[in-house]
């Protein structure tokens, strides 16, 4: 208090004042020294070394989130492109299958069914029979022969001629 | 122990944190109670915020002490007030200032009387002076003024505190 000097009767008032005890402090002392000796763990680290512990987890942290975000953009682009690669492929495919796969024999004669031909076909339900060779095993295994389609819708080629009656005797009579 | 216990070069120490404790608290709380209802609260946490200090000058523990301490009652008031809760407005009354001795020159309830009366940075100075034992320099840099300044206050308060304790000793006649 010597920087600059009070006259004598503030000086009492400020004797007077100092001689007040201020009250006893309501930390609570031990609580106080838990937190500061646990806040100073820090400060006894070196400088790179608290950098570290400071900004390690917070860094790892922020890094993997980045990381996650960008594989699911690049997971959701990849997966519309290839969703619409699949679609176009699929499409061409099938239209290529049409096309080019070659069709067993029978699937040609079906397809060259002649209204004679179709007329012979049984009705029976059995127009959505898949005639391919697997299928027919199939439908033999499961049912027997006798589920087989009659054949005689199967074109068997050129109509015969109609058969005739019995030979009649005028005809061994020519031999 | 003013906390002029050399230069330190490192981290504050448990010991020398447990003496700045022992020693200051109390007056720090005085200081405290100026600004906020909740002066331990301020306290503890300066005291917490200067064992995270990696290194602090010997001479400038106590000055720095009261800056934080000033920094949080601030804050904490602003949330008071913000918040205008009851039950922090009636923890704010708890507490007394002083602790009444035989020896006292003056009676504590009537200083803290007189001193609730002056304006509120006159009392940071006074306080801060008085039981802080800060520099006027000091708490220029406390309050944001010059050392001229924070006498002319300090002056200024204590003319008061006596025109106040003349009349109350009057009016006891």
């Amino acid at each position: 208090m010597s920087e600059k000097r009070l006259n004598e009767e503030l000086s009492a008032v400020e004797a007077a004042l100092a001689s007040l005890k201020p009250a006893a402090s309501l930390s609570d002392r031990d609580r106080v020294m838990f937190l500061a000796g646990r806040a100073s763990a820090n400060a006894y680290l070196p400088p790179t070394q608290r950098l570290k512990t400071q900004w390690l987890w917070p860094c790892t942290t922020a890094v993997s989130l980045l990381l996650a975000i960008a594989s699911s953009g690049i997971l959701f682009l990849r997966g519309t492109a290839k969703g619409e690669k699949e679609a176009a492929y699929a499409k061409s495919n099938q239209i290529q299958t049409a096309e080019n796969t070659p069709q067993p024999l029978w699937y040609e004669h079906t397809r060259k069914e002649t209204p004679e031909v179709k007329r012979q076909r049984p009705s029976s339900g059995r127009d959505n029979i898949p005639m391919d060779l697997l299928s027919l095993n199939l439908l033999i295994a499961e049912k027997g022969v006798e589920a087989l389609p009659s054949p005689s819708w199967i074109p068997i080629g050129p109509e015969k001629p109609p058969r005739r009656g019995p030979i009649m005797q005028d005809e061994w009579k020519m031999f | 122990m003013d906390g002029n216990d050399g230069n330190l070069t490192g981290p504050i120490g448990p010991e020398l944190l447990g003496r700045l404790l022992d020693q200051h608290a109390d007056r720090l709380e005085l200081y405290a109670r100026q600004l906020c209802n909740c002066p331990e609260d301020a306290v503890q946490e300066a005291f917490v915020e200067l064992a995270r200090q990696p290194a602090v000058p010997a001479e400038q523990i106590l000055p720095w002490l009261y800056r934080v301490v000033r920094n949080k009652a601030i804050s904490a008031s602003r949330a008071v007030r913000r918040h205008k809760s009851h039950e922090l407005q009636a923890a704010g009354r708890r507490g007394a200032w002083f602790d009444p001795t035989p020896g006292d020159a003056i009676d504590a309830a009537a200083a803290v009387v007189i001193l609730e009366d002056l304006p509120q940075l006159e009392r940071e100075v006074v306080v801060a002076r008085i039981w802080g034992g800060l520099t006027f320099q000091q708490i220029g840099e406390l309050i944001g003024a010059t050392d001229s300044t924070a006498h002319r206050r300090y002056e200024s308060a204590l003319a008061a505190i006596r025109r106040k304790l003349r009349t109350s000793c009057l009016k006891k006649d």
